[in-house]
C-alpha cells in the first residue's frame, strides 16, 4: 500500500512538472 | 510560483485523474500499458535546465527557447511512435491530445523564438518581449494566432492557447491510465491487477 502511494505520488508530481513545462499560458502580471 | 492560469492548468488534469482512475478503472486495466513514460520526466529537466541557461547565461533567449521547442517536438514524435499500436481508444486520444497541445505550443515557440500572445488579447504592443519566453504578436501572423497564446481568461489572470486547452483532457487521461492499477480493489480484481 505504501508503495502504491509512493508510486502515485511520483506520477502526479511528474505530470505536474511536464504540464508547467509544456504549457505556456501568459499571465498579466508578467 | 505558477501564476492563476497555469496552477489551474496543473491542478485540474491532477484533479481529474483520480476521479477518472476511479471510475474507469477496468477500461485502464484492460488497456496495454503506455509506453515512453521515461520522456516525461526527461523533458521536464530539459525544461529546467533551459530555465536555468536563461538566468544565468548570455545565450540568446530565442535560441534557448527554439532548442527546448525542437527537443520537445523529438521527444514528442518518440512518444508517438512508441505508443502507435495502442489498440485502447481511450489511451490514444490522451495520447494524441497531450502530444498534440504540447506540439501546438512547441512549434509557436520554435517558430517565433518566443512564446507568441496576441498583442490585443495581452494588452502589449506587437514584439515587445514582457518575459523572456513571451512576444507579443500581431493579428497578422497566423501561426501566432492559431498556436500562440490568444484566449484570454480573466478569472485566471491569463492568456491560454489551444495548445494549453488540449493539454488539460491529454494529461488527465495519461494520468489516470497510470494510477488505474494503482487504486484499491477488493477480491478477483485485486489480484488481476497485481498479476499485471
Amino acid at each position: 500500500m505504501r508503495n502504491r502511494l509512493f508510486v502515485a505520488a511520483a506520477a502526479i508530481a511528474t505530470t505536474g512538472a511536464a504540464i508547467a513545462a509544456l504549457a505556456a499560458p501568459y499571465h498579466w502580471s508578467n | 510560483m505558477p501564476g492563476p492560469g497555469l496552477a489551474a492548468l496543473i491542478l485540474a488534469p491532477l484533479l481529474a485523474s483520480g476521479v477518472m482512475a476511479v471510475l474507469w478503472r477496468g477500461r485502464f486495466v484492460a488497456a496495454a500499458p503506455l509506453r515512453g513514460a521515461a520522456l516525461v520526466p526527461l523533458v521536464v529537466v530539459v525544461s529546467i535546465a533551459a530555465a536555468g541557461l536563461q538566468r544565468s547565461t548570455d545565450l540568446p533567449n530565442a535560441v534557448v527557447n527554439r532548442t527546448l521547442a525542437a527537443t520537445i517536438l523529438i521527444a514528442l514524435a518518440a512518444f508517438l511512435v512508441l505508443n502507435r499500436g495502442q489498440p485502447n481508444r481511450l489511451l490514444r486520444w490522451g495520447t494524441w491530445l497531450a502530444a498534440g497541445g504540447a506540439a501546438g505550443n512547441a512549434t509557436a515557440m520554435l517558430v517565433y523564438g518566443y512564446m507568441p500572445v496576441l498583442a490585443a488579447s495581452a494588452g502589449l504592443d506587437p514584439g515587445v518581449h514582457p518575459d523572456p519566453q513571451y512576444v507579443a504578436a500581431a493579428p497578422s501572423q497566423v501561426i501566432a494566432l492559431v498556436l500562440g497564446d490568444v484566449l484570454p481568461l480573466r478569472p485566471l489572470d491569463a492568456v491560454v492557447s489551444l495548445g494549453d486547452l488540449l493539454l488539460v483532457p491529454g494529461c488527465t487521461i495519461l494520468l489516470a491510465s497510470f494510477l488505474a492499477p494503482l487504486v484499491p480493489t477488493r477480491g478477483a480484481h485485486a489480484v488481476t491487477a497485481e498479476g499485471r
